[in-house]
């Protein structure tokens, strides 16, 4: 398996469990909360009061009431005032007892015996909620009658809607009663704030994560999150910053968004975003707020269920989708979602039906915040697997990256090897052409005069010998042309006097030798110095032929400047140019042509004239093709 | 030159014709006297322990060992014996390696008959032709000194023989037969005698000559020249 297929199995690893792990923390927490440990002996619990009940604008009912009372199950959507009235047994002793209400408000009055001992808010006043948690009463032993029954009075104003009315009452040792309530507040405010504060650290994080990266997903999340913090937070806080209806209605809107686009975020995570079915969630989410704010302000509860409900039959069609999306097995992700997705749709059709439309009686609490938190460890656990996945792709494209640098600079040293060897190739081959042709032109045409000469009958030895020399000369110059000369011109002719110098000393010719040093010719190549020394050596062979002189004079001069050049000047004091025997003059002529087109081929100017004290002046002219570079040494 | 006793010449060449043309006109000669021509260097390294001569010639492309080894070795064994080597037309440049193993000379292949026993001669008697071809390939190399291959070389050298480089006059001289200038005019321009230019011609082969001096010096020649 190669390393990101593992790295993205163990990131998938990862997210599960973090998941597992956060459900059964929730689990816990929601065990601990269902199965309250029993009361110690001392601890009683009441479970019924008379009630005196007078909803606003109708008549006072008297009747016995089961506790928990929640007054919305009667009165869904009016307020009015409550009144409880519970005997305590006679108190032994003078030790302080407390009372537990797990919920008692909207705002309260707890008297015992007459005696106000507590309240909580003014009643009537909306502003204040004492419901929002639970509440001890510490009831000092001296006030407590041992012998009769003590008499505890509740009185309760509530407003519509707002959750209401009056829990089973704990009775028993103060200390005790401290102890439960801990407890209770345990499972009722912890959970509420760990879900408030997870739900803001999530989605300030992700609201960072859109912010940098513009991902709708993290948008819709933060927004999610940030909406059921409020949910979540106002079921701890005591004294809301609006009046009641209307921060009911927050609240309302608040949870619907929160709903809406927990729903939108799994379309968004599972890459499923059918327009109709993002149109079905943003209308209902539109319906469910309107619904919402009425239901609150204008005292229409059933509106608030209908909106809800709306919100669940879009939240059945997501889960359907993203339920396809799994069985096409196309993102790991959906399953997941499935999971996640069902629960929180068997939790919010539990509190649709059970605590909303109140089938579940007044014990049942509202599912939906554990259901919605699960939604957090899927978000973290999306975070960290696209965080893993990424690292493990640019790992993978480093990789891929440096082998595919590496396989390209093997390519290009191929290419470039073959491209070497190539010239390589042409340049032997070129060198080859040139050495077959110059055998075939030089050294083969002298021998071929030479066996014509052979087969005449009367062949003159002086002659024959002659001709070989030539065959001997051209062939020694070919060779002689191959030499390392490192661009000296100087060298070359040189080397041309060494080999003729005998040649001519037996001829009676003095040699004048008068070579400058002369600049390095860099483009001095095999065939431009074999062209030089064939022009020399025509030009020698005819002063030896034809001049009948007695010294001959070799210069090469080196002229600087823009139009640098080099000159080499052969002149005799020979007989001069139209001088020589007539049968030489062909011979001389056509000396001259061959002269002529060998020094146009290396570029060259050649000058045949007379020489300034009689004879003749051959004057060759090298250009420094590329730009002069002055010789250090002259 | 001509003394009273003809100079002994030895020759190993594996080629029997040119061999037997060296010997014929080795032996035509009345200054010389052909003592030896073996066909290989084993033949020739057997005989030449026991049998001093005066001119050994030798084929760089033996069969058995190499040509430079050869000169080295004979060299070893009689200091005294001028060492030629005998090659074809146009291969002057590669003869700076033969001077670095010890040949004082050279003779062509397919030089005249005459030229050759000239040459033999002239070598003998202390004589150091030099062509145009080999001074320019001796300025270049002694120019490429200081490069980074000849450092090592130029290092030892420096602290056994301080007087390795070339000298001034030894450029001049380089230079001017380079280009093709004769002794005498060489001489005639730099306002010395021709003995006196023979001299710079033969001490700066000397110098190329590290068969003379200490073994360390000559290997890192070999590593800074040879290439």
């Amino acid at each position: 398996m190669s390393w990101p297929d593992r790295a993205c199995a163990f990131a998938r690893a990862l997210a599960l469990a973090t998941l597992t792990a956060g459900l059964s923390a929730l689990a816990g927490v929601a065990l601990a909360g269902d199965t309250a440990p029993p009361s110690a002996a001392q601890v009683q619990r009441f479970t019924h009061a008379d009630a005196s009940l007078q909803a606003d604008g109708q008549a006072e009912q008297q009747e016995v009431v089961a506790l928990e009372h929640r007054w919305s199950q009667r009165y869904p959507a009016i307020g009015g005032r409550a009144s409880y009235r519970i005997e305590l047994p006679p108190a032994s002793g003078t030790q302080p007892m407390a009372l537990l209400f797990t919920r008692i408000g909207n705002q309260a009055e707890v008297r015992v015996n007459g005696v106000m001992l507590q309240r909580f808010g003014t009643l009537g006043d909306a502003t204040f909620d004492a419901a929002k948690s639970a509440r001890v009463v510490v009831v000092p032993g001296a006030m407590l009658r041992p012998d009769g029954p003590n008499l505890l009075t509740v009185s309760l104003t509530l407003q519509a809607q707002r959750g209401g009315g009056l829990s089973v009452v704990h009775y028993g040792p103060n200390d005790l009663i401290d102890r439960l309530a801990d407890r209770q507040a345990l499972t009722r405010d912890f959970a509420s704030i760990v879900y408030a504060v997870g739900l803001f650290i999530t989605g300030a994080f992700t609201a960072a994560l859109w912010w940098r990266q513009r991902d709708p997903l993290y948008g819709v999340f933060a927004l999610a999150a940030f909406s059921g913090v409020l949910r979540n937070l106002d079921r701890v806080w005591p004294e809301p910053p609006l009046p009641w209806p209307l921060w009911g209605a927050v609240l309302a809107v608040a949870y619907a968004c929160h709903l809406a686009l927990i729903a939108r975020f799994t379309l968004l995570a599972i890459g499923r975003n059918p327009r109709w079915l993002v149109r079905a969630l943003y209308g209902s989410l539109a319906a469910a707020s309107v619904l919402g704010v009425v239901a609150l302000v204008w005292a229409r509860p059933l509106l608030w269920t209908v909106g809800l409900a709306g919100l669940e039959a879009v939240g059945l069609a997501c889960l359907f989708l993203i339920w396809q999306m799994a069985l096409r097995g196309q993102r790991p992700t959906a399953w997941v979602m499935v999971v996640a997705g069902s629960l929180t749709l068997l939790c919010g059709t539990h509190d649709l039906l059970l605590v909303r439309i109140n089938l579940g009686g007044a014990e049942a609490a509202p599912l939906m915040p554990h259901a919605m938190f699960v939604f957090v460890l899927i978000m973290a656990g999306m975070v960290v697997e696209r965080y893993t996945r990424s690292i493990t792709d640019y790992r993978a494209l480093n990789a891929t990256l440096s082998q595919r640098v590496a396989e390209r600079e093997r390519q290009l040293g191929d290419a470039f090897e073959a491209l070497r060897v190539q010239q390589q190739e042409q340049a032997v081959a070129g060198e080859r052409q040139r050495i077959m042709r110059e055998i075939h032109d030089g050294v083969g045409s002298q021998l071929v005069g030479l066996l014509n000469m052979v087969t005449q009958r009367d062949a003159e030895p002086a002659l024959l010998e002659a001709q070989v020399r030539l065959a001997l000369d051209e062939m020694r110059m070919a060779v002689d042309s191959l030499q390392p000369v490192h661009g000296d011109l100087g060298t070359v002719l040189g080397t041309l006097r060494y080999r003729l110098q005998p040649r001519l000393q037996a001829a009676g010719i003095a040699v004048r030798w008068d070579v400058q040093q002369l600049p390095p010719l860099a483009h001095l190549s095999p065939h431009s110095v074999w062209q030089v020394q064939r022009i020399l050596m025509e030009a020698l062979t005819n002063v030896l032929k034809h001049a009948r002189a007695s010294e001959v004079t070799v210069e090469a001069r080196w002229r600087g400047g823009a139009a640098s050049a080099v000159s080499l000047l052969l002149s005799d004091d020979g007989v001069g140019l139209h001088h020589g025997p007539t049968d030489g003059e062909a011979v001389q002529g056509h000396g001259l042509a061959n002269m002529r087109s060998r020094a146009a081929a290396i570029g060259a100017e050649l000058r045949v004239e007379a020489g300034a004290g009689g004879g003749t002046q051959v004057a060759l002219v090298l250009p420094l093709t590329p730009p002069s570079q002055p010789s250090s040494g002259a | 030159m001509p003394d009273a006793a003809p100079i002994t010449v030895a020759l190993v060449e594996d080629d029997a014709s040119i061999r037997d043309r060296f010997a014929r006109v080795i032996s035509s000669d009345p200054t010389l006297h052909f003592a030896f021509g073996a066909a290989n260097a084993t033949d020739l390294f057997a005989w030449f322990v026991d049998n001093p001569v005066d001119v050994l010639l030798v084929d760089l492309g033996l069969p058995d060992v190499p040509g430079l080894e050869v000169i080295r070795r004979c060299r070893g064994i009689q200091p005294t014996c001028a060492v030629m080597v005998i090659t074809m037309f146009g291969d002057e440049a590669n003869m700076l390696r033969a001077f670095e193993a010890g040949a004082g000379g050279y003779l062509l292949k397919d030089g005249t008959e005459r030229d050759l026993a000239a040459h033999v001669l002239s070598l003998h008697a202390g004589g150091s032709p030099m062509s145009p071809i080999i001074a320019r390939q001796l300025l270049v190399r002694w120019q490429a000194g200081p490069l980074p291959a000849a450092a090592p070389a130029r290092r030892s050298a420096a602290a056994s023989a301080p007087a390795d480089a070339l000298s001034r006059r030894e450029s001049e001289v380089l230079d001017l037969i380079a280009r093709g200038f004769t002794y005498p005019e060489i001489a005639q321009q730099l306002a010395l005698s021709v003995t006196t230019v023979q001299t710079h011609v033969r001490n700066i082969y000397g110098k190329l000559d590290v068969h003379s001096k200490t073994e360390a010096v000559y290997e890192a020649r070999q590593l800074g020249l040879l290439r």
